[in-house]
């Protein structure tokens, strides 16, 4: 029984008692509360846990923009040193005759390797937005049955 | 200060307390009217309020006219005597004289009722009781919401507010109750009594009522109608808490000459049990609804409500680890009951059913565990779980489902129960008034379920269960 008394009189009087007045449930058997008080704590941790995890997915964050973003910078930059490179070598060129043959074949060199870097910033974005649409396409096909 | 003046102050703390404790109860109704004005959509705001305000004049007038009556008279009714009434002999002796003595001073014409100077107290019981009415049907009112005509809702909240709950009442929350006094029933903070009433009592009217247009799609797949103003309807639901802690506060007794606090079945308890317990139940309450929607706004402030709805039966008994532990699993549980019945195809705009219905039987149900074994006077068998159900059985299906159902089923035979098609698209805002609540403010109409009217089908007004 939850009850700590079991006559009316008992109840009445139950300042007298052994629970010293109280009158609730289990106060006979205090185990009992003091474990439900540890369920009651337990829950509330998980409550804070699940306040950082009921939000509702938002939508992802579209990158495609940073990427092309990234593009252009990257393009205007390698323009720039390519510019760089130019006025270097119109400097140079009366000073040092002998090296001009020189510094065309390293800005030679050097234009392959930034058209490479374009390439590799803006590769990622296309194989992502081939795969999103080849998932897309599976999609399709759970639907299609 | 003389003994007149100490009996005479008893008297006045009496009459103080339960008229501010219903006071506050009046909040509960600010509360019921913002929340369901905020649950409408923008088309059915007035109309949805001005329902809910009228719940106060029919119910208040009827319970005047006969609920306070019925209270009184219907306790003994049917195993332990007959309703008693003018013509019970007024020579009655032992419970019917008692009984009697009550009857005679609750008719409207008794001189009690009235300013008398020898009657500080019934006046006050009859108005906290009122207050208890008028919350009853208004369970009722945001169930119904945006579909239902009004004058098939105010008949319906009279024979709810005025007399099905009342019945509950004179049976599972009186001293000479026949759910007390032959089954040891309990139920301290009338979960089963007003809220299981309530809840199942809209039931049974939803089933006939169906669902508002555009709520199931052809496939009878549910689409969230939502509320046009969420915050209103937070704000709602926390007034309706304030009014909750002074309805309870109303379920204590003390009268002039007793030397404790006791319940209503006569049992010893403390006003200040009534503050720790609700808040916890309302606190962890609103734990478990948050947890278990997700934090969906809607379910999570209602959850406080169905936590304190869970622990009200035995709120002056149960310890306080207790409450957490009975109010986190009443909460929780709700919204997905809430969801079922969406699933069967039934519109609950408010999930009263949830949290008033189902949480009311739990509530009541728990007691015959959780708080089993309590004495409660001679004679009278203690608190367990055979005399919690049929307590709970007989308010929740007798004098909730049974009524709801049928009277809104006669309603509908008759053409009285729904709008029509056409209102319901234009908003009863309109159609009942020819005003707009927000008339500065254009309306999307697609998202005030005018435009999808044209697509979707006109519900049938059995779901399909």
């Amino acid at each position: 029984m939850t009850s700590p008394f079991s006559t009316l009189e008992e109840f009445n009087a139950a300042i007298d008692g052994p629970t010293g007045g109280a009158i609730y449930t289990f106060a006979h058997t205090p185990a009992i509360n003091a474990i439900a008080l540890i369920v009651s704590v337990a829950l509330f941790f998980w409550f804070m846990v699940a306040t950082y995890s009921t939000s509702h997915e938002l939508p992802s964050v579209d990158e495609s923009l940073n990427r092309v973003s990234s593009f252009i910078v990257i393009g205007l930059l390698s323009l720039v040193a390519a510019d760089q490179l130019q006025h270097t070598r119109q400097n140079r060129q009366s000073a040092q005759g002998d090296t001009n043959t020189q510094l065309v074949q390293s800005s030679r060199r050097a234009a392959p390797l930034a058209l490479l870097g374009m390439v590799s910033i803006g590769m990622p974005g296309r194989r992502e937005k081939s795969q999103r649409r080849k998932q897309r396409y599976r999609n399709f096909d759970r639907y299609k049955r | 200060m003389s003994p007149e003046s100490q009996e005479f102050l008893a008297t006045f703390v009496s009459e103080s307390y339960y008229y501010w404790a219903s006071v506050f109860m009046i909040l509960i109704h600010v509360g019921f009217l913002a929340y369901e004005g905020g649950a409408s959509r923008a088309k059915n705001v007035l109309a949805t309020m001005v329902k809910n305000l009228l719940t106060l004049s029919v119910v208040g007038l009827t319970f005047f006219f006969f609920g306070w009556w019925v209270y009184n008279a219907f306790p003994l009714f049917p195993f332990t005597g007959g309703v008693v009434g003018p013509w019970t002999d007024p020579a009655s002796e032992g419970i019917v004289g008692e009984v009697l003595g009550l009857v005679q001073a609750s008719y409207p014409w008794s001189s009690a009722m009235g300013p008398n100077v020898a009657d500080n107290l019934t006046g006050v019981f009859w108005f906290a009781f009122a207050l208890f009415s008028m919350t009853t049907a208004s369970i009722l009112s945001g169930a119904v919401i945006e579909r239902i005509k009004v004058g098939a809702y105010a008949i319906l909240a009279v024979i709810l507010g005025s007399f099905t709950w009342v019945v509950a009442a004179a049976w599972g929350w009186s001293p000479y109750g026949w759910f007390l006094t032959n089954f040891g029933y309990h139920d301290f903070g009338c979960s089963a009594v007003l809220h299981g009433v309530s809840g199942f009592f809209a039931l049974g009217v939803l089933i006939n009522l169906g669902p508002r247009i555009g709520k199931f799609d052809a496939d009878g797949k549910p689409n969230t109608i939502m509320p046009h103003n969420l915050p209103l309807t937070m704000v709602g639901l926390m007034l309706i808490f304030v009014g909750f802690y002074a309805f309870l506060a109303a379920c204590v007794i003390f009268v002039p000459g007793q030397t404790v606090e006791i319940t209503i079945y006569g049992t010893p308890m403390t006003l200040a049990s009534v503050g720790v317990n609700t808040t916890l139940a309302l606190t962890s309450g609103i734990v478990g609804s948050y947890i278990s929607s997700k934090a969906d706004p809607f379910f999570t402030i209602s959850g406080g409500l169905a936590g304190i709805i869970s622990v009200g039966a035995g709120l002056d008994l149960y310890s306080p680890p207790m409450i957490i532990l009975i109010a986190f699993i009443g909460a929780y549980t709700m919204p997905f009951v809430g969801k079922a019945i969406e699933k069967a195809g039934i519109d609950d705009a408010v999930g009263a059913f949830a949290v008033h219905g189902y949480c009311g039987l739990l509530g009541a149900m728990t007691v015959g565990i959780m708080a089993s074994g309590y004495p409660q006077g001679d004679g009278i068998p203690v608190t367990g779980f055979v005399g919690q159900l049929v307590g709970t059985f007989a308010c929740t299906v007798i004098l909730g489902f049974i009524p709801g159902y049928g009277v809104s089923f006669v309603l509908k035979k008759l053409g009285m129960l729904r709008v029509s098609p056409e209102e319901e698209i234009a908003g009863l805002d309109i159609a009942d008034f020819g005003l707009e609540g927000y008339p500065e403010y254009p309306i999307l109409p697609e998202k005030n379920g005018h435009a999808s009217a044209s697509v979707v089908s006109v519900p049938k007004a059995t779901p399909q269960m």
